[in-house]
């Protein structure tokens, strides 16, 4: 199969929508609309589940035409395959979620051309072979982003959280094309294995200090897009502002592309066996978590809480990469132990994009029931509407980390990988830090399921009723894949193995990734 | 003196300083040396080269800034009742 299909099939489904919405209220039936983003969703679901059950991985794809610009270089291996099916699911849930929840609104033509275009976005960025490919898709998921958060553009909250989102993602993707661009001039290129070759080879008087500048700016460029603290500040308000479908890709997918980015970036180009960086992302990871978790505690508005306990699970998720690397340069031998630790932090990838992904929704059915974000006033809710209550008490156990649910398993990896060297003062400090972390979090995400689930409700939430199928049943198959990773743990564990593999691969041999 | 004057002089300083850094000439400063050596000027092939997706993409983006425009200046009319902003500092 053409590995182009997704992409064609998801921005031509974008460029289509608004004709087959014209259509669609033509014959007065505007579900076609919906019923078309689902579909270009599905094919793009059904395809990357193909390329990663078939075991074609990784696909290297070039047409080389005249004049020269004209040819195409693409390339996906299992880490890309493995994200792209993620950004897609996602999707997938989303745009069904949507049909209900959306209903009502105006301007859903723009709506899902927009979400098509936002996860087309996402997905290019992960089929790219080089930085300039990879940063003009990033840009094209950016400009789809900005729109989606304020999308209900009548609120002075909506548009508030937009505008910061735009001016401080913006500066991110400025960095990091500056990165991009100081990285082109000292190299000639910025082909994944190209760059990895003339690198690594200490090739031609190449300044180790710019070398680390451009692996800062990386890191904070893109960071601002992961919501590392202390590039976070827009998080907080992006997620709740938006539409909790919105929300739910926000926080379930668009944050992961940018550690997606950092982590390619970093094992692909800066080998962590030649580069010292592991530290300053653990103190990154521990920062973000840390920050984070006090942060929740403090809020008051259920998504406000969702959107910061995201950027302390992005903390997990940086800490991992940053342990799998710090390990890599001062143990090189210990593979297995950079092993783990990836394979954590990309467990944990998947884990919180269901996890969050279904914990936004779910509120969002609660929020459309109840009109009010105040967890004050969702107190009980749960038990008005069973389904969803249920479904969102599987995602807070999840990503609370109760055993034996998969968030637990994420974490673990990720602890057992740090206490692989008892005798290193910060691997050793850190798990202090982070086990401290992880309680925290789990007591406030069990605090949050008793207030929502088992309290009684209040006499304003007596005309409540659960919220339409087309709402539910997105929210239940989230629950159900919660449970479903923690049930196959084994199954899982083995395909995250060919990501885990594709970044390790690469501290052993540049050409892994399928470059020219 | 004002805050907003004082980061007005620092971001004029920090402007001018750019400029030095990047283009002495302008105050007629002669570089010495530089430590970062440019390849791109030998080696322009890449950019040259398997540029038909960044292209189309390029196109996409104007049609998704089209559509965001479209998004954001359409009419709206809200039938349903607005969910509440829990506001920071209000009341719980």
């Amino acid at each position: 199969m053409n590995p182009m299909l997704p992409l064609l099939t998801l921005l031509g489904g974008s460029v289509a929508t608004p004709l087959v919405g014209m259509f669609s209220r033509k014959i007065r039936f505007e579900k076609i609309r919906d019923a078309w983003a689902i579909l270009a969703f599905l094919v793009t679901t059904c395809y990357f589940s193909y390329l990663i059950y078939s075991g074609k991985l990784p696909l290297y794809y070039a047409v080389k035409l005249e004049p020269s610009w004209a040819s195409i270089e693409i390339r996906i291996d299992s880490f890309s395959a493995y994200m792209s099916l993620i950004f897609s699911f996602l999707g997938l849930m989303v745009s069904i979620y949507s049909v209900g929840y959306m209903s009502g609104e105006t301007g859903l033509d723009e709506y899902y051309a927009l979400l098509l275009t936002l996860v087309a976005g996402m997905i290019g960025v992960t089929m790219a072979n080089d930085l300039f490919t990879l940063y003009v898709f990033w840009e094209l998921m950016c400009i789809s982003s900005y729109t989606l958060v304020s999308f209900r553009k009548h609120r002075w909250e909506a548009v508030e959280a937009g505008f910061k989102y735009l001016v401080m993602s913006t500066i991110g993707s400025l960095i990091a094309l500056y990165s991009i661009s100081l990285l082109y001039g000292i190299a000639g290129t910025l082909n994944f294995s190209e760059l990895s070759q003339i690198i690594s080879s200490g090739a031609e008087s190449i300044s180790t200090s710019t070398l680390y500048f451009i692996i800062a700016m990386i890191i904070a460029g893109f960071g601002v897009t992961a919501a590392i603290v202390p590039f976070h500040t827009w998080l907080p308000d992006a997620h709740p502002a938006a539409p909790s479908s919105i929300s739910a890709m926000l926080s379930g997918v668009v944050i992961k592309t940018g550690a997606y980015v950092i982590f390619r970036s970093l094992y692909a180009v800066f080998f962590p066996t030649e580069f010292l960086y592991g530290h300053i992302l653990i103190l990154f990871g521990l920062l973000t978590m840390s920050v984070a978790n006090i942060m929740v505690i403090l809020q008051k508005d259920i998504k406000r809480f969702l959107a910061y306990s995201s950027i302390a699970n992005m903390g997990y998720i940086i800490l991992g990469l940053g342990v799998s690397t710090y390990i890599a340069h001062f143990y090189p031998s210990d593979i297995a132990a950079v092993s783990l630790a990836l394979l954590g932090s990309l467990f944990h990838v998947l884990n919180h994009a269901v996890g969050k992904g279904l914990l936004f929704l779910g509120a969002g059915c609660f929020i459309k029931q109840a009109k009010t974000r105040n967890i004050a006033k969702l107190e009980g809710i749960g038990r008005k509407m069973p389904v969803s209550a249920v479904s969102f008490s599987v995602g807070l156990l999840n990503l609370a980390g109760v055993p034996p649910m998969s968030g637990f398993w994420s974490k673990f990896f990720i602890i057992i990988a740090m206490l692989s060297h008892p005798k290193d003062t910060l691997l050793h400090t850190s798990t202090i830090v982070f086990v401290v972390n992880i309680l925290v979090a789990a007591g406030y995400y069990l605090w949050l399921l008793q207030r929502i689930t088992l309290r009684k409700p209040g006499e304003q939430l007596s005309k409540i009723r659960e919220v339409s199928p087309s709402m539910v049943i997105p929210v239940a198959i989230l629950a159900c894949i919660c449970i479903l990773l923690t049930l196959f743990i084994a199954p899982v564990l083995d395909l995250i193995s060919g990501p885990v593999e594709a970044l390790i691969g690469y501290l052993h041999k540049p050409e892994a990734i399928g470059g020219v | 003196m004002k805050a907003e004057e004082v980061v007005a002089g620092i971001l004029l300083a920090l402007l001018l300083i750019y400029v030095v850094a990047i283009n002495p000439d302008i105050f007629r400063i002669s570089r010495v040396g530089y430590s970062i050596e440019f390849k791109f000027e030998e080696k322009t092939y890449f950019i040259w080269t398997n540029r038909w997706v960044d292209v189309a993409i390029q196109a996409f983006m104007l049609f998704a800034t089209a559509t965001a425009l479209s998004a954001l200046f359409r009419e709206e009319k809200v039938e349903e009742a607005e969910e509440e902003v829990v506001v920071e500092g209000g009341e719980g």
